[in-house]
């Protein structure tokens, strides 16, 4: 498969945010002007992370589909936010998304990740992995690299997801710490179908990142609402050997 | 209703804001907490890189121009074709999009500004019939007479940009960063058609306008048209803002303006500040009441928000200079119908708020009668309210 | 317009679907009765979920006869990513639980364990192809040894089968709905020159 460039789009208290260290959200606009405009440019995936519940994940993301109903959405749509079981999942792919996003205590603390991997499929899951090597307490907790690898060990060595790691010290930044990257693919050698995040946001940064072969895709996040042809232009100045497919 | 949207613990703006407003967990909005850079940010690091972003685009331009500067007859036009000129070394054009209801004032702010810089000038009028058409299509179906001015502001300078293949456009203050802190100024965020739709133009732009009047042909709205990806991608255009680069604050800017340039500003019943949008009375009139229905805050709100910010006023004090102003009865409503071609009765139904008691507060009886009568004809300031000086609507819908 | 049946079997990604078909001009309905399968224009086995969820459902609403005759009709069908896998023999992801086997082949666990992403199709022996453009595939299972004649075609370097057709019915392991422009120009194609099933 080529390698993908997907959009990542953190959603709270109904609107999408920029996000900086997981701790700051800032107010973008609503999903779907944001999504048709990912759209025309010819996005591989959009990531939608929503950090605020006012009910089940899955009415949370009819709530969200609700608001975007006259757009016609042609693209993969992966979505997370408080899964915490089956039916949750089950609700959200029927109601459009190709993949859930699910954070990795469901992995450690319970089987609700196998049942929904046995429900649904294994490639219907992104586990997502924050990075945290700094000692900022992110809303969401992160995992140092010990911990990456005990949790990675959870999953069976054929796994067919694939695993989301966010690096939380660059979630928001214009540029990733290729130091914490390069320590971080050290230990994540042999493993493939990767997806990094945090702080990806040129298109030399992700030309680099797609290089690595454990990497399927990169999720870029607020740089996608900073410039006119975000997307457009990084796919046209992306310089790299391997496949991406490019904006029509 | 209006009550049932959270106030940031520092200013006034409320979670309703059109632009989108999250508050953090010490109730603190994204407007405040982002101000908080302007004290903290090295602001001449962060000029310097304008100024290469600046000697990047000099003489690329088969035209002789390194940039276009869309100008108005008020708000921080002064400031910001001075710091194109003299501060970058630019040879800007300027480029304004005539907004119909000009007032004399920004009509000479206009001609002072072409006077002291000496930078060439361009201009573009609509048809009047044609805007009056989009003003009523616009103010029936999404309740703003704002929004024609808006769309002609914010394509006008992209479409020359193409035309003329100059790829920098050098915008003033980002309203988004500004108002609700949508981006960290170190973002650098630039001018996107995505942020010009949702937000500028309410989710509309030309093209869903036509939804609204069948009537309407393409040759009509053709002005408006944002270039396509194509022209933009082809020509490079990128357009920047200078507060991401600068300390924005207006009002200094604004002072500034008046003592180096005679940048002049004009009173207007429901604000004490005369220096932002001097140059449109119906902006600060009647479209400032629908806003007030719409959101519950006006104008007087964004210029108190800035002030509480920049420490020259308390919130407490801010809240009651805000009631004083938002129950004072716009000027120049009896004109604007009269452009409009409809009656007063008709803006009855656009007054409706759905917050009653709201609504009660500032729809006062006194207000009602008003509108209701529309033998009332360029009296509609009676002997009690405040006098106003130098009003004068001579230029509403000529095109001036 | 033309009407178009999303068969109901507990599993797949309907909205994205009607939505998709819709845009085609498609009066969609979704549901499992015989007569809604023998009377519909165009019969949808949908994607995402579990094969054995989707064989017990069929079998529960006593279906499978009724999709089987469809084809043998020449009556358009498309199997969708699991839809696809439905109309094989059987799956490695639930041996029990026989397909619908209107195709003669195998659905196993894929080589790669699973193929996300976009990939380009090239067809055998068929020159009237499509599209050059990228197609979303997302799955861990795939058909393999497929012995009917038909139009075939694979994606990449995969051994397993991407997209195969015989008289009217369609199995295609990427997601139309969700491949942009190439999905859309896909359906038209396959209106136009399998189905004829035009406006």
């Amino acid at each position: 498969m080529i390698k993908r460039i997907a959009a990542t789009l953190v959603i709270d208290s109904g609107y999408i945010v920029n996000s900086y260290n997981f701790k700051i959200h800032l107010p973008v606009g609503k999903l779907k002007y944001t999504i048709q405009r990912l759209q025309d440019f010819g996005i591989d995936e959009i990531i939608i992370l929503n950090t605020s519940h006012s009910s089940t994940s899955s009415q949370d993301f009819i709530q969200l589909l609700k608001s975007i109903d006259s757009l016609h959405i042609s693209t993969p749509i992966t979505y997370g936010g408080g899964i915490t079981c089956v039916s949750d999942a089950r609700e959200i792919i029927r109601a459009g998304a190709e993949r859930v996003v699910v954070s990795s205590k469901l992995l450690v603390n319970s089987n609700t990740f196998f049942e929904i991997c046995s429900y649904l499929g294994e490639q219907a899951l992104v586990l997502h992995m924050p990075i945290d090597h700094t000692i900022v307490q992110s809303k969401i907790g992160g995992h140092d690299l010990n911990d990456f690898q005990s949790v990675m060990n959870l999953l069976p060595s054929n796994w067919g997801g694939e695993v989301m790691v966010s690096f939380v010290e660059s979630d928001g930044a214009k540029s990733p710490n290729w130091h914490n990257v390069n320590r971080f693919l050290v230990c994540a050698i042999g493993l493939k179908n990767l997806i990094l995040a945090g702080g990806f946001a040129n298109a030399q940064d992700i030309g680099r990142a797609l290089s690595f072969d454990q990497i399927s895709a990169v999720a870029v996040g607020n740089y996608l609402h900073r410039e006119e042809l975000s997307v457009r232009n990084l796919k046209l100045n992306i310089e790299t050997a391997v496949e991406i497919r490019h904006s029509k | 209703m209006i009550n049932e949207f959270t106030q940031c613990k520092r200013c006034l703006y409320r979670t309703n804001h059109p632009l989108g407003l999250i508050l953090d967990s010490n109730g603190i909005c994204s407007g405040c907490l982002v101000h908080e850079e302007k004290d903290s940010l090295d602001w001449d690091k962060r000029f310097k890189i304008l100024r290469e972003i600046a000697e990047s685009y000099k003489l690329r331009n088969s035209n002789n121009y390194d940039c276009i500067v869309p100008v108005t007859g008020g708000q921080d036009t002064f400031f910001v074709v001075h710091t194109v000129i003299h501060e970058l070394g630019l040879n800007p054009l300027l480029v304004n999009f005539n907004r119909n209801f000009n007032s004399a004032v920004g009509i000479k702010n206009l001609a002072i500004l072409r006077t002291s810089f000496l930078a060439d000038f361009r201009q573009f009028t609509i048809n009047p019939v044609i805007a009056r058409k989009i003003v009523r299509t616009t103010l029936a179906n999404l309740g703003t007479v704002n929004w024609l001015s808006i769309a002609g502001q914010t394509s006008l300078p992209v479409r020359i940009a193409c035309e003329l293949g100059i790829p920098l456009i050098i915008w003033g203050g980002h309203q988004g960063v500004e108002q609700v802190g949508m981006f960290s100024h170190t973002d650098n965020v630039e001018m996107t058609s995505r942020y010009r739709k949702e937000h500028d133009l309410m989710g509309y732009d030309e093209h869903n306008i036509f939804e609204f009047d069948p009537d309407f042909k393409l040759e009509d709205l053709s002005p408006l048209f944002y270039p396509s990806d194509d022209l933009i991608q082809k020509n490079c255009v990128r357009g920047i803002f200078l507060s991401n680069f600068l300390r924005w604050d207006p009002v200094a800017q604004h002072s500034f303006a008046r003592e180096k340039y005679g940048y002049l500003g004009r009173k207007s019943r429901r604000t004490y500040y005369e220096f932002d949008n001097p140059d449109c009375p119906v902006y600060l009139g009647f479209q400032d009441l629908l806003k007030v229905q719409r959101f519950g805050y006006g104008k007087v709100t964004d210029q108190l928000v800035r002030d509480i910010r920049h420490k020259r006023i308390t919130k407490s004090s801010a809240a009651i200079v805000e009631q004083e102003y938002l129950n004072k009865f716009p000027e120049g409503i009896q004109e604007f119908a009269d452009w409009l071609g409809v009656s007063l009765k008709s803006f009855n139904p656009l007054l409706v708020s759905q917050d009653k008691e709201f609504a009660r507060k500032i729809l006062t009886e006194e207000w009602r009668s008003r509108l209701s009568d529309s033998s009332i004809e360029g009296d509609i300031f009676d002997s009690k309210s405040e006098a106003l000086i130098d009003l004068d609507f001579t230029n509403i819908g000529k095109g001036i | 317009m033309k009407k178009c049946l999303i068969l109901d079997y507990g599993v797949g990604n309907i909205a994205s679907l009607t939505t998709f078909f819709r845009e085609h001009n498609y009066i969609v309905s979704f549901g499992n009765k015989i007569e809604e399968i023998e009377n519909t224009e165009l019969l949808i086995l949908p994607g995402v979920g579990s094969f054995r969820t989707a064989v017990e459902n069929i079998n529960k609403s006593g279906v499978a006869t009724a999709i089987q005759d469809r084809h043998f009709k020449q009556k358009p069908i498309i199997g969708i990513c699991l839809g696809f896998q439905l109309l094989t023999k059987e799956s490695e992801e639930s041996p029990s639980f026989p397909g619908l086997n209107i195709f003669n082949g195998f659905t196993r666990r894929l080589e790669e364990f699973s193929r996300i992403g976009w990939d380009k199709i090239n067809f055998e022996d068929y020159e009237n192809c499509p599209t050059n453009d990228y197609f979303y595939f997302n799955h861990s299972f795939g058909i393999y040894e497929l012995q009917n004649f038909g139009i075939k075609a694979f994606a990449g370097t995969s051994q397993c089968c991407a997209l195969f057709i015989e008289n009217s019915t369609v199995g295609v392991q990427f997601h139309p709905e969700r491949s942009q422009n190439a999905g859309k120009e896909f359906i038209i194609w396959l209106e136009k020159e399998i189905w004829n099933l035009n406006d």
